[in-house]
């Protein structure tokens, strides 16, 4: 539009003076529906601005977010706080609505703006990206209860249209899963954060279901779907390590070699959110290995090799203690940590890391044996030079408690005929 | 090749990318991309341009889905050819104004790129020429 004399004036100064200096212009229905657009275009800036951490521009449509909050009328304060600069209540705001209590048009706008801004943020910023889209996830969810919405909305856009075109605008939620899942999937390999990012907001999708307001049943549907996805993202992940493995044993690679390709499961591991299939993954390749160097001269090797395993292990641990969903591996487990217990490099250390093991597998046959074994040593070591009759007490308990766990063992029986010996009365001390 | 507007492409959806109405029918959109192509001066401009108007012509389900993940139009809507006043409010003081009223809305600065904003130096709001010119036409 060409002005006939320039102004050197903002637009913005213009159009705010213009409703109110009675005596300047004449005010008409069309100026203040033009004012009020660009005022909230200017406001969804400041919103999206002060929440990206950086200047963005959205598209003019954004403003229509903020058209609805004004025309609901709960947020007068907010608008007015923002339209002085500060955009802070304005964001808490978008953050606080229960999505519930909000009519379809805005879910579908809060759902686009919540994925933009999930999109704009740097990877960097991994907490406040991965909100923003379990926020955008839980709004689609939310607005697929809207059908009467869905299905106006794609007769707007269709002209007419059919049930089937009805099934693609409700089902749009899944198709944001299956986007998260495909750009996860595409990144797996290589560990990209972003697409980490993208595990992490699979993962948060129980929350977006509570977010959303959905029944149980509901979000039960959600979460399989979102589990689906990610395990194949997790197998996506450990697939190039189980290949590199089969190709090292292939050509007989030595056990250092083929540790060192095993040790990427701990990045695969944090890649796919400690996701339980790769300890199990951790568990099943490292055994044959650990028996390996067990069995080969200076078995020492192993602490080596199963120190970058040890989170993931002890992980498994803890879910096996606290779900019994997983108590299918807590023998292969159990096994695996009482290589790494073995090698402690105290006594004390060795028998407290072998109790954690049989807390994990008590009827763990190695473990209760090796276990025995430690305690005989510790009784024995007691039962040394001049026993004092509390070391004496010391020893036995530990014999008895190492006859409960393997009795026919020699180095319990041994254990036993030294403490008679003790206690018959040749050498005790005070 | 620019779009009318230059939002930061976060979703790469054409509606957005190209300033279109979601709620266009394929006509309008062929429209729309004519004028966008004969602004274009590349090949390789030229064949993202028709990549975009593939994606929303071919397959009316495509334009649904790309529908679906654009804003939806929920502003007011600007009436055309109203022009009924609206009753006069108090008097705004210049005073009143404060910095964020200076600035230019986003579509608009973007619009303007990296340009030097107009200088304002000795000016006053009453000596602006263009109300001077609406206040003079209201008197007359």
């Amino acid at each position: 539009m060409d002005l006939p004399v320039k102004s050197r004036w903002p637009f913005r100064v213009i159009h705010r003076q213009n409703p109110s200096v009675s005596s300047a212009s004449s005010w008409s229905v069309r100026d203040e529906a033009l004012f009020w657009r660009v005022t909230d275009e200017e406001l969804v800036h400041r919103v999206a601005s002060l929440h990206v951490g950086r200047s963005v521009v959205l598209h003019p449509r954004a403003a229509g977010m903020i058209a609805l909050l004004r025309r609901a009328g709960t947020a007068k304060d907010v608008l007015d706080i923002a339209s002085r600069g500060n955009a802070e209540p304005l964001l808490r705001r978008l953050f606080d609505d229960k999505l519930a209590a909000l009519a379809p048009g805005e879910l579908h706008a809060r759902a686009i703006y919540f994925e933009h801004v999930a999109r704009m943020l740097p990877v960097a910023e991994e907490t406040r990206a991965v909100e923003a889209w379990m926020r955008a996830l839980a709004a689609w969810l939310a607005l697929q209860k809207e059908r009467a919405y869905l299905t106006t909305f794609a007769s707007d856009v269709l002209g007419k249209a059919t049930q089937e075109d009805i099934r693609v605008a409700v089902d749009h939620a899944w198709s944001v899963i299956a986007q998260l899942s495909e750009e996860a999937h595409a990144g797996a390999s290589t560990f990209d954060r972003a697409a980490r990012l993208r595990v992490l907001v699979l993962r948060s999708a129980s929350q977006a279901c509570a977010l959303a307001g959905l029944t149980e049943k509901e979000a039960l549907t959600v979460t399989n779907r979102a589990e689906t996805a990610l395990s194949d993202i997790t197998d996506e992940a450990l697939r190039p390590i189980a290949d590199a493995l089969e190709t090292a044993e292939a050509r007989n690679a030595d056990t250092a070699e083929r540790g060192r390709i095993l040790h990427r499961v701990a990045a695969a591991w944090y890649f796919c959110a400690f996701d339980p299939i790769a300890e199990q993954f951790a568990v099943d390749r490292a055994t044959p290995i650990a028996w390996e160097i067990y069995r080969a001269p200076g078995n020492q090797k192993n602490r080596a090799f199963l120190e970058p395993l040890m989170p993931l292990y002890d992980s498994l641990a803890r879910r096996i203690a606290s779900d019994p969903l997983h108590f299918a591996y807590a023998a292969r487990c159990a096994e695996i940590m009482l290589f790494y217990a073995e090698l402690e490099p105290t006594l004390d250390q060795q028998i407290r890391g072998v109790e954690h093991i049989l807390l994990i597998c008590p009827t763990h046959s190695n473990g209760r044996l090796v276990l025995a074994q430690y305690l005989c040593t510790k009784a024995l070591r007691a039962l040394t030079g001049i026993p004092s009759v509390a070391n004496i007490r010391d020893a036995e308990a530990l014999i008895t408690r190492a006859e409960g766990l393997y009795p026919e063992q020699k180095s319990v029986t041994n254990a036993r005929a030294r403490l008679e010996e003790v206690k018959g009365g040749k050498v005790i001390g005070r | 090749m620019t779009a009318p507007t230059k939002p930061d492409d976060a979703s790469g959806n054409p509606f957005e990318r190209f300033d279109l109405d979601p709620r266009s029918g394929p006509s309008q959109i062929t429209a729309r991309f004519r004028e966008l192509m004969d602004e274009t001066r590349t090949e390789e401009e030229k064949a993202i341009l028709r990549a975009a108007w593939e994606e929303l012509t071919l397959h009316p389900r495509d334009r649904l889905r790309a529908a679906l993940s654009t804003y939806p139009e929920t502003r007011e809507e600007i009436p055309l050819g109203v022009d009924d006043e609206l009753p006069h409010a108090a008097p705004l003081r210049v005073e009143d104004l404060d910095l964020a009223d200076l600035l230019a809305p986003p579509t608009v600065a973007s619009a303007l790129g990296n340009a030097p904003p107009p200088s304002t130096e000795g000016e006053t709001l009453a000596n602006d020429p263009v109300l001077a010119s609406i206040v003079s036409g209201q008197k007359s």
